[in-house]
């Protein structure tokens, strides 16, 4: 039995199961506001939510695409009782999503979240090439034009910025200096590029995609900002094999076996090492280039 | 050097008189002539300038021309020295999660659609297709959606005759019950009591013509379509047959409901059977490089087949009739289009499927 | 335009809080509109996307 923590409106999460079903594979969905119970039946340990309920004894392979297991815990009356059970409970929990997680798997629930800064130190550390970075709060040591910021989260949205429409934090060419201190804002130096690439990571192989954003004034800087006239191409690629084995490395380091990594291959030839996210988007490149990912993922499962 | 590299989501159909260019990220495609094609093939082998030089000084610039607007369009790019072998060819597969595609039914009676249903426990049918040859009254347009509630159907198509309840407020409350309807075609509609609403979360379509199911099978340039999943599926794949079941008007299960072949009655066999069964996929992987005078043509990748009405003339080595789609009156070696009904050469296979002959 | 963030906030916020961009454009608003999703038990989803079909399946009008 295969377990799927996702979103109910996950279309990603709808691709695969559709192909779990052509491969005849049995799995059990469980989506974001489900509060699981920890029941014990003979010995076995025996998940109960409203929608679902299995043994862990019984899940072979885990795919982590969003959510995660939530417990519902208990709340008790004495505070030292409630400690006490409130680390029992923790306990209990900890232990299966660790069993989960020993188990064949896309990805962990306990180390979902990405530290953008820490990813950058362990992609120097692997050799690989980073663009400079820094933090600062104020534009002094800027090189306006060559320089870039972004987000440090990974959530970039922000609802109603503007009057009918949300806000998103792409990444921005620092154009002009700031007179006042702002909070810590990650600056980047900008690559001058001759296009990037988006790969898919899963178990040590890669899908590689180029995007040749640079023709196009309003895709130049974030590819994501897509423009409807004329989108950018987008070609199969295969990276040169050093950059596939640190990346390898990278995500052997960083305890992921799936995510989306992207690079810029700059005009001089070196391939610059942007991000990881290992809940990305990738039916993009998946149609795009016509690699059957969501195919990929349930063969794997 | 220069050196000219064609992306690979752009496709080169050469036909016999003229080539299409399709773009596979954009989803257009353009005719062109020949020339350009011969010149994208010297350009693989040999770098722009070597290619200028092998054509008399007049030619050089129509080459240049040529390239400008092959570079303008994005359909390639320039590399230095060498052609850039780091980007590879996309593949053509096509792989598709569903079972069926494509459920065309020619409805009468209510209760076929309670046998697909219960049929849908075991396969997945992603779209379903009505031709109702009898007016739908609102209940029972309402009660579609209601019949597969929970399937994984994704969406259905409705051609019935028009009446004159079918009205805004109708069609509103259509839009806003039922989910899975995505086009309605109403047919027989002299007088229109309705707007062209375009708030509706289906596609409206109406015609003044009586339209019978033998109306399908029409190849025209409205019915093409560049897309990855049209063009992947016509190059491995027949464009129309692919994982498509029929049901005509009497029960019988067929690929199409317009084909002769039959395999069982839904009264008295199962779907899922009928699929097992020797010959119902016999079209299935029938392309269009494999059909007579389509195999020249530019446009074989983004039209879509039929092999109901053909011009039976042609039949190959398995039985299986090769011949052109009867109702396409476009002709690849002169590049024209022509009224196929009003076609000589096209009467006996008309009078055979009982067409009426047009003066 | 301004976005409105900048205004309302007291605190100090990231230089990137600045250069924030519209998200969309009024034609992906109005292809939202049409999104349908369908309650499919089979695949475990209250969420199944009706996505129109890439071709015609028939050809009569």
């Amino acid at each position: 039995m295969i377990l799927i923590l996702s979103a109910n409106k996950d279309f990603t999460t709808n691709e695969v199961i559709k192909w779990l079903h052509i491969f005849d594979k049995k799995y059990i969905r469980v989506h974001e506001f489900e509060l699981f119970e920890i029941k014990v039946i003979d010995k076995k340990i025996l998940l109960e939510s409203q929608r679902n309920s299995f043994y862990i004894d019984d899940i072979n392979s885990v795919w982590f695409r969003r959510g995660g297991i939530k417990f519902n815990r208990l709340q008790f009356q004495n505070e030292s009782v409630n400690k006490i059970m409130d680390e029992t409970q923790f306990c209990l929990e900890d232990y299966v999503i660790k069993k989960l997680e020993s188990k064949r798997h896309i990805n962990k629930q306990s180390n979902n979240r990405t530290n953008k800064l820490l990813i950058l130190e362990k992609a120097v550390a692997v050799g690989l090439d980073v663009p400079t970075y820094f933090l600062a709060d104020n534009t002094d040591h800027i090189n306006l034009g060559k320089t870039i910021t972004k987000s440090i989260s990974e959530n970039i949205m922000v609802k109603s910025a503007f009057d009918d429409f949300d806000g998103i934090l792409y990444t921005s060419i620092i154009d002009k200096h700031e007179d006042e201190v702002f909070f810590p804002t990650f600056f980047q130096e900008k690559i001058e590029k001759e296009f990037e690439i988006r790969c898919f990571y899963l178990n040590g192989k890669v899908w590689s995609c180029a995007i040749f954003s640079q023709n196009d004034e309003q895709t130049k800087i974030d590819n994501r900002i897509y423009n409807y006239g004329k989108p950018n191409r987008n070609v199969r690629y295969t990276l040169p094999p050093e950059i596939h084995h640190k990346i390898c490395i990278l995500m052997t380091e960083l305890d992921y076996n799936c995510g989306s990594i992207d690079f810029i291959k700059s005009i001089d030839g070196k391939f610059y090492f942007l991000e990881v996210n290992p809940v990305g988007q990738f039916l993009g490149i998946s149609d795009i280039c016509n690699y059957a990912l969501e195919k990929e993922i349930a063969d794997y499962l | 050097m220069r050196y000219f590299n064609l992306f690979s989501s752009v496709l080169l159909t050469k036909g016999a008189s003229r080539i299409l260019i399709s773009d596979l990220e954009r989803n257009v495609s353009e005719l062109q002539s020949l020339d350009l094609y011969n010149l994208t093939e010297d350009l693989k082998l040999n770098s722009i300038e070597d290619v200028i030089k092998e054509y008399d000084r007049d030619s050089g610039e129509i080459i240049n021309e040529y390239i400008a607007f092959l570079l303008e369009n994005e359909y390639g790019f320039i590399s230095h020295n060498n052609w850039d072998n780091s980007f590879n060819q996309l593949s053509f597969n096509y792989d598709s999660s569903d079972v069926i595609s494509n459920l065309f039914l020619e409805l009468d009676n209510f209760s076929v659609l309670h046998k697909i249903r219960s049929a849908m426990d075991t396969i997945d049918i992603r779209y379903l297709v009505i031709y109702s040859i009898r007016q739908l009254s609102k209940e029972e347009l309402g009660e579609l959606d209601f019949i597969f509630e929970n399937t994984p159907l994704e969406g259905i198509e409705i051609y019935c005759p028009y009446y004159d309840q079918i009205n805004d407020a109708f069609l509103s409350y259509l839009s806003d019950t039922s989910k899975r309807i995505y086009k309605l075609v109403l047919y027989n509609c002299d007088t229109i009591t309705f707007s062209t609403n375009e708030n509706l979360k289906f596609s409206l379509e109406y015609t003044k013509d009586y339209i019978t199911i033998k109306n399908c099978g029409i190849v025209d340039l409205k019915y093409f379509n560049t897309n990855n999943s049209k063009i992947f599926e016509s190059k491995n794949y027949n464009s129309c047959l692919f994982k498509k079941i029929g049901i005509d008007i009497d029960g019988n299960i067929k690929n199409c409901p317009l084909m002769p072949d039959h395999f069982g009655n839904i009264r008295n066999t199962s779907l899922e059977k009928v699929l097992e069964m020797a010959g119902f996929k016999k079209y299935w992987n029938l392309t269009k490089d494999h059909i007579e005078i389509c195999k020249d043509c530019e446009f074989r990748y983004i039209c879509t087949d039929c092999r109901a009405f053909t011009e039976k003339t042609h039949q190959n080595k398995e039985g299986l009739d090769t011949s052109k789609p009867l109702k396409c009156g476009y002709d690849p070696y002169t590049g024209e289009w022509s009224e196929w009904s009003t076609n000589p050469l096209k009467e006996k296979a008309m009078r055979y499927y009982d067409f009426k002959i047009k003066q | 335009m301004e976005n409105r963030i900048r205004s309302e906030e007291k605190n100090k916020l990231p230089l990137n809080f600045k250069y924030l961009n519209k998200l969309g454009s009024k034609k992906s608003k109005e292809l939202n509109k049409k999104i349908c999703y369908v309650k499919c038990d089979k695949f475990q989803t209250d969420f199944l996307t009706r996505v129109t079909p890439f071709k015609a399946f028939t050809r009569m009008l």
